[in-house]
C-alpha cells in the first residue's frame, strides 16, 4: 500500500503489514506514515512522521549518520539519511550498529503515541502499551549503551509501566527488586495500594522499600550476606510489627513525569493520580524499618565478618554457630551432618555414650578446643548436650567415649556450684571405683546427693548426670588423683572432707552407705576415717565451724529425725564456692595449659612491650591493612585487635604526636609516624 | 596549646570540612581555638583534678552561637590528651538524664557510642577500652600463670561492690570468654550490654546470663562504674560532655523537668561532696536554661542555691571556681586571630602557602560587618563558613584576586532554632499521663 501525495492521511498501527515507502517495503508497525501531521507543540511537522514521497537517495545511504543533526526530524533528513533510516526500518530495526539518531527518530514516534495520542484514545491503551513496552525493552537491549538514549527509553518505559500498573491492585504481588538509583514504579504504586487498603505490609515489601531509599546506607553485614539478611529480617519482622507494618495513606499525589526526547514536545508530560498518595517518603515507618534492619545487621555481623575473612566458610560449623538464633533451624553441610549424627544416636534416650573419634572426624580430623566449643554450641541449640564440654571445664577430647544427652538448657560457663559438684563427683566416682566397681547405689548416691545439696538448675543437673556417666565410662585417673591430693596441705584436706560431710548431711540423714563413702574419701585424703561418726542421727554441725558465730538454737528433739539449722546449712553451702575453687585447681581436667608463646625476640620499640612491638613492625611498609588481616595479625601476636590498636596509637601519640593507624576497615597506616616510632629503637 | 603543632592532612580536611558545613569539628579544635584562655585554664584544672582522682562539674553557659559546643569539644580534646576517656552526647527529646520510657538509657547508649580515647577521638572506643582492660589482665595472667578469667574477676572485684557492678564484671568476663572461645556473638552481646542497648532483661539473660540491664533508673550509677572501669583499663578518668541542656528547659511537663534537674543536682552534689572519683561532667546550655526561674535550672531551688554565681563577680570581675562558667562572646580582635588560624590551617601550617595577605582579613571583616553587623564576631559560625569557602575558591582557582571575591561573599543571618517550640507529640509527654487507652 502506498500513499499518494496530497492526502491528509496518517497511519499508526501496532500490527505490522508491509508498506511501500519510496519503493522499499518496510514493516509499518509503530510508525507514523503519511502527511500533514503537525508536531504536538504545533511547531512544524511531527518529527517522527515518515512522508513517503520525500526524496530518498537509495544510491548512497548515510550509514554513518554524518548528515544527522541534533534532534532529527524525518522531513529535515538528507535523502541519504532517509535511505539509511528506511533500510534500518525495513531490516526490522535490528541493526544495533546504526547511528543512534535513527533509533531516536523511531523513539519520537513512540513518545508521541504514548504521551499524546493515547491520552485521547484510552480504549487503545490496553492493546498498544504492552506492545510499545516490549519494543522499548528490545531497543534498550540494542542501544542501551548510549546514555542519552537509555535515559529516554527507560524513562518512557517507566511512564508506561506507571500507566499500566496504576490500574491494578498490587498487594498480592511479589515486591519489586529494590533499586536505590531509580525507585521502581511498582514499589511506589504497591506501597500506595497497601496504604490505601489499610492492609499490612509484608516483610519483603518493607525490605524493598527500605533498600530503595537513596539515603539508606545498608550495613556491611547486609551487603555481604544479603540472603541471610533478608531471611533474618523476614523472621524478625512479624515479632516487631505483628502481621505487618501499616502505612498511613498520607503524602503528595502519585505522579510520573517524562521529558520527551522529541523536538515535538516543549514541556515534560506529567501523569498524576489524584487522591492516591505517594507514601514513599514517610519518615516514621522508615525509621522503624531502619532500626529493625540495623538490629538484623548487628546480629549477622559476627557471621558476616567470618565470611569476610574466609569466604569458603559458608555452611561450615563455625559459620552456623555464628548465625543468629532464627536462622539456625535447618543447617546443611558440616553442621547438618553433626546434628544428624547426634540425633540419630540419641533418639529419645536421655543420654547415650558415643565414640569421640566420630565427632573428631565430623569436625575434620583433629579438632582444637575452639572447634569443639563450636560443635557444643551448635548441638546445644538443637537441645543436645555433650559431655565433656570444653566450655564447662571438660577436656578437649578426641578419642574414647563421650556422652550425648538431652539438654533443655544451654549453659556456656560453669557456675561455682556446678564446678564444686563436678569436682566432688569426680572425687566420689574415683573413690567409688577404687574397689573395682561402682555400684548402682553408689552412683545414685553420688549424683542424687550432689544434685540436692547444691543450688543447681535443672539444666545443670542433667549435665551432671551425663558427666557422671562419662566419668564412669572413662578410666578414672586415680594415680593422678592421689598425686594431686598430695599437693594439698593438711588443713585444706580437712576442709574438703568437711565439705563432703556437709554435702552428705544436707538431706538431714547420714546413712550407712554415705558413711562408708565418706570414710573412704577421708582415707584417701590421708585423714582419720574414724572421724566420720556412725550412721546414727547426729547434730550436723561439726565443731570446726568458727566462721559461723551465730548461736545455734536448740534443735527440736524429735527422735530419729535430725532437724537442720538452716543458717548453718546455708553457711556450709556458701563454702561450696570457695572449696570448689580450691578443688578446681587440683582436679582440673584441663590438659596442660597452652605453652606460653615463644618469647618474642623483638627489641621493644616506642615504649611498647614485645608483642605490641612485633605487631608494629608487621605494619611497616603497608599503606593500609584490612580489618580481617589485622585481626589475624593480632591473633598471631596473642593480642586483642581493638585493644592493641588503641595501645599502638597511644604510643604513637606519645612518640610522634599523632595516631599511627586510623579508620575501621581498611585501617590506614601513617608510615611517617610509624617510622618515627620504629626509629626510637636503641 | 602549642599553635605550632603539626597539622596532619586528615585532621586539616576534617576540620575545614566541618567548618564549611557550619558544624563543630570533632577533631583538631586546638588548631583554631582563640581567646578564652582563663576559661580553658579553669577546665584544664578540672581535668587534672579528675586525673588525680577527684571529680568536677561545669555548666558552660553562653548565648546562641557563642561557641559552647566548640568549647565543649575542645575541652574533650584536652581531656583525651591528658589520657582521659571522654563521652559526649546532645540531649534531645529521646535522650534525657531522667525518664521512664527509655530516654535515659538512650542518652547512656549515645554517650557510650561516642566514647572516645586519644587514639580513637571520633568515638566508638568502648570495644578498645574493654580490650585494653582485658589485655592488661591477660599480661598479668601470662606472667603469673593464673587463669585469665580469675585475674579478670579479681581485678573487677571492687567494681562488684558498686550498684550494678556485679553484672558489669560478669559482662566484661563474658567478653573475654567470647574472645577466648572465638564466640563473636558473645563478644557482640557483651559490648551491646555495656552500651546500654539491651532493652529487656530477658534478652540480656538469654545472651549473657546476667539478670540486670542498664536502664533508665541506673544510668548515673553506670557512668560511675564506667569511670572506675576506665581507670582499670589504664586511663586516668572519664569526662562526660552533655550538650543542649536547653532540651530539658523545653520539656513540657513540669514533673519531667524537675526529675531531670534532680539528676543534675545529684551529680553536682556527688561532685561537690567528693563522692565520685575520676569522673567529670561538662554541660552546655544557654543562659535562659540556667537562670529562668520558671522553667530553667533555677526553677529547682536546690540547684539555684548551688549554682548561684558569685555576686561579686560582676562588671568585668570573674570567678572561675564555681560550677557555672560563662563564655564571654568573642571580640573582633579574637575573630581576626581566628581568621589567621584558619588561613594557617588551610595552608597546612606553611606560611609560604598562605592564600591571602593580612589586609584581606581586615577587608573580609569589614565586609561582614557591613552585612550582618556585630553578629559577624558574636555568632561567628557563618563568618567562618564564608571565610573557608573563600579560601577554597582561591585554592582551586589560582591567580584569582581575593579583592574581587570578597565583594561577592554573602552571609546568612543566624537564627536561634532553640526558640522554636518542640514538635508536638514527639515522645515528650510520657511523664504526663496525657494519653490513655480504653
Amino acid at each position: 500500500m502506498a500513499f499518494p501525495p496530497g492526502t491528509q492521511h496518517v497511519g499508526w498501527t501496532v500490527t505490522p503489514y508491509p508498506l511501500a515507502v519510496a519503493g522499499l517495503t518496510v514493516p509499518s508497525e509503530m510508525l507514523y506514515v503519511g502527511h500533514g501531521l503537525a508536531a504536538v507543540n504545533g511547531r512544524g511537522p511531527e518529527p517522527a512522521l515518515v512522508v513517503p514521497w520525500l526524496p530518498v537517495d537509495w544510491q548512497s545511504p548515510d550509514w554513518d549518520g554524518r548528515s544527522l543533526e541534533d534532534r532529527p526530524s524525518y522531513s529535515q533528513l538528507s535523502p541519504q539519511a532517509r535511505a539509511a533510516y528506511l533500510h534500518w526500518l525495513a531490516g526490522g530495526r535490528r541493526h544495533a550498529e546504526a547511528p543512534v539518531g535513527y533509533a531516536f527518530l523511531f523513539l519520537y514516534g513512540l513518545e508521541r503515541r504514548v504521551l499524546h495520542d493515547l491520552a485521547f484514545t484510552p480504549a487503545a491503551r490496553d492493546v498498544e502499551l504492552p506492545v510499545i513496552a516490549r519494543e522499548l525493552d528490545r531497543l534498550l537491549g540494542l542501544f542501551g549503551g548510549h546514555a542519552l538514549f537509555r535515559r529516554h527509553a527507560a524513562g518512557l518505559r517507566r511512564f508506561i509501566e506507571f500507566l499500566d500498573l496504576s490500574r491494578f491492585d498490587l498487594t498480592g504481588l511479589e515486591p519489586p527488586a529494590p533499586d536505590r538509583e531509580d525507585v521502581p514504579v511498582a514499589l511506589r504504586l504497591g506501597l500506595n495500594c497497601f496504604a490505601a487498603s489499610g492492609r499490612p505490609l509484608p516483610a519483603g515489601w518493607a525490605l524493598a522499600w527500605l533498600e530503595s531509599r537513596p539515603d539508606h546506607r545498608p550495613r556491611a553485614a547486609a551487603v555481604r550476606c544479603p540472603r541471610e539478611f533478608a531471611a533474618l529480617l523476614a523472621r524478625r519482622y512479624p515479632a516487631r510489627f505483628g502481621d505487618g507494618l501499616r502505612v498511613r495513606p498520607h503524602g503528595p499525589d502519585l505522579r510520573v513525569e517524562y521529558r520527551a526526547a522529541s523536538a515535538g514536545f516543549d514541556r515534560p508530560v506529567e501523569y498524576r493520580l489524584v487522591g492516591r498518595p505517594d507514601v514513599l517518603d514517610q519518615p516514621a515507618p522508615l525509621r522503624a524499618l531502619a532500626a529493625l534492619a540495623g538490629e538484623c545487621a548487628d546480629a549477622l555481623d559476627p557471621y558476616a565478618r567470618l565470611l569476610a575473612r574466609d569466604p569458603d566458610a559458608r555452611g561450615s560449623l563455625a559459620a552456623v554457630a555464628l548465625l543468629p538464633e532464627e536462622l539456625r533451624d535447618s543447617p546443611s553441610g558440616q553442621a547438618g551432618a553433626l546434628l544428624d549424627w547426634a540425633r540419630s544416636h540419641l533418639g529419645a534416650l536421655a543420654a547415650v555414650t558415643v565414640p569421640a573419634e566420630r565427632l573428631a572426624e565430623l569436625l575434620g580430623g583433629t579438632p582444637a578446643k575452639r572447634d569443639l566449643v563450636t560443635a557444643a554450641r551448635v548441638l546445644a541449640r538443637a537441645g543436645v548436650g555433650m559431655e565433656p564440654d570444653p566450655r564447662m571445664g571438660g577436656p578437649v577430647q578426641t578419642s574414647g567415649p563421650m556422652v550425648l544427652f538431652q539438654a533443655e538448657e544451654d549453659l556456656d560457663a560453669p557456675t561455682a556450684a556446678y564446678r564444686a559438684a563436678a569436682v566432688l563427683l569426680h572425687l566420689g566416682a574415683a573413690v567409688g571405683a577404687a574397689d573395682g566397681e561402682v555400684s548402682a547405689e553408689e552412683k545414685d548416691l553420688l549424683a542424687g546427693h550432689l544434685e540436692q545439696a547444691l543450688d543447681l538448675s535443672p539444666g545443670e543437673r542433667a549435665r551432671l548426670r551425663a558427666h557422671l556417666r562419662w566419668l564412669l565410662t572413662t578410666e578414672l585417673r586415680l594415680t593422678g588423683l592421689t598425686r594431686r591430693i598430695e599437693a594439698l596441705a593438711a588443713p585444706q584436706r580437712e576442709r574438703v572432707a568437711e565439705f563432703l560431710t556437709a554435702v552428705a548431711e544436707a538431706d538431714g540423714v547420714v546413712d550407712a552407705a554415705e558413711v562408708r563413702l565418706l570414710r573412704r574419701i577421708r582415707k584417701m585424703l590421708g585423714l582419720d576415717p574414724a572421724r566420720v561418726p556412725d550412721a546414727a542421727p547426729r547434730r550436723p554441725a561439726p565443731e570446726a565451724a568458727p566462721s559461723v558465730p551465730a548461736p545455734r538454737p536448740a534443735p527440736e528433739e524429735t527422735p530419729g529425725l535430725v532437724r537442720l539449722d538452716a543458717s548453718l546449712l546455708a553457711a556450709r553451702l556458701a563454702e561450696a564456692a570457695e572449696v570448689a575453687a580450691l578443688l578446681g585447681s587440683v582436679f582440673s581436667d584441663e590438659d596442660e595449659p597452652d605453652p606460653p608463646p615463644p618469647p618474642v625476640q623483638e627489641a621493644p620499640v616506642a615504649g611498647l612491650d614485645a608483642a605490641h612491638s612485633a605487631l608494629l613492625r608487621a605494619l611497616a611498609g603497608r599503606e593500609e591493612i584490612s580489618r580481617a588481616a589485622w585481626e589475624r595479625l593480632a591473633a598471631e601476636a596473642r593480642l586483642m585487635p581493638d585493644g592493641a590498636l588503641d595501645r599502638l596509637n597511644e604510643a604513637a601519640f606519645e612518640h610522634a604526636g599523632g595516631p599511627v593507624a586510623e579508620g575501621d576497615d581498611p585501617i590506614e597506616i601513617d608510615q611517617r609516624t610509624l617510622e618515627e616510632m620504629l626509629g626510637e629503637m636503641p | 596549646m602549642s599553635t605550632e603543632a603539626r597539622i596532619r592532612p586528615r585532621e586539616r580536611d576534617a576540620l575545614l570540612q566541618s567548618l564549611r558545613a557550619g558544624v563543630v569539628p570533632r577533631a583538631g579544635q586546638r588548631h583554631v581555638q582563640v581567646g578564652r584562655a582563663a576559661e580553658l585554664r579553669a577546665l584544664l584544672g578540672d581535668i587534672e583534678r579528675i586525673a588525680d582522682g577527684g571529680s568536677a562539674v561545669r555548666l558552660v553557659i553562653g548565648d546562641y552561637g557563642a561557641g559552647k559546643t566548640f568549647f565543649l569539644h575542645l575541652v574533650r580534646g584536652v581531656a583525651m590528651e591528658k589520657r582521659l576517656v571522654t563521652a559526649h552526647a546532645d540531649l534531645n527529646p529521646d535522650r534525657r538524664l531522667h525518664a521512664t520510657g527509655g530516654q535515659a538509657r538512650g542518652l547512656y547508649a549515645e554517650l557510650m557510642r561516642n566514647l572516645a580515647t586519644r587514639a580513637k577521638p571520633e568515638g566508638g572506643a568502648l570495644g578498645s577500652v574493654v580490650e585494653r582492660f582485658v589485655s592488661t589482665a591477660l599480661t598479668e595472667a601470662q606472667q603469673s600463670g593464673a587463669d585469665p578469667a580469675q585475674v579478670i574477676r579479681a581485678r573487677l572485684a571492687d567494681l562488684s561492690q558498686l550498684t550494678g557492678g556485679y553484672d558489669f564484671a560478669e559482662v566484661v568476663g563474658a567478653y573475654w570468654r567470647g574472645h577466648d572461645l572465638g564466640d563473636e556473638q558473645l563478644k557482640a552481646s557483651a559490648v551491646r550490654w555495656l552500651r546500654g542497648e539491651f532493652a529487656t532483661r530477658t534478652d540480656a539473660r538469654a545472651a549473657l546470663g546476667v539478670r540486670t540491664i542498664i536502664d533508665d533508673g541506673n544510668v548515673y550509677d553506670h557512668l560511675k562504674l564506667m569511670s572506675r572501669f576506665v581507670r582499670l583499663a589504664g586511663f586516668d578518668g572519664l569526662l562526660i560532655c552533655v550538650d543542649e541542656l536547653v532540651n530539658l528547659y523545653k520539656l513540657a511537663s513540669p514533673q519531667a523537668r524537675a526529675s531531670n534537674y534532680e539528676q543534675i543536682l545529684r551529680i553536682v552534689n556527688d561532685v561537690l561532696q567528693g563522692n565520685a572519683a575520676h569522673l567529670g561532667f561538662v554541660f552546655g546550655g544557654t543562659p535562659e536554661t540556667l537562670t529562668d526561674t520558671r522553667r530553667g535550672l533555677f526553677s529547682y531551688p536546690a540547684l539555684q542555691s548551688r549554682l548561684a554565681e558569685n555576686s561579686f563577680a560582676a562588671d568585668g570581675l570573674v570567678d572561675l571556681t564555681g560550677p557555672v562558667l560563662r563564655l564571654a562572646p568573642l571580640t573582633p580582635e579574637d575573630l581576626y586571630v581566628l581568621l589567621t588560624r584558619l588561613r594557617h590551617v588551610h595552608a597546612s601550617g606553611d606560611p609560604a602557602a598562605y592564600l591571602v595577605p593580612d589586609e584581606a582579613l581586615t577587608a573580609f571583616m569589614q565586609h561582614c560587618s557591613d552585612h550582618v553587623g556585630d553578629a559577624y564576631f558574636r555568632t561567628p559560625r557563618s563568618t567562618i563558613k564564608a571565610f573557608c569557602d573563600l579560601l577554597a575558591v582561591l585554592e582551586q582557582n589560582p591567580g584569582t584576586d581575593w579583592r574581587r571575591l570578597i565583594g561577592s561573599v554573602t552571609l546568612a543571618k543566624e537564627s536561634n532554632p532553640d526558640l522554636a517550640p518542640l514538635e508536638p507529640g514527639d515522645g515528650q509527654d510520657d511523664d504526663d499521663l496525657a494519653g490513655f487507652r480504653l
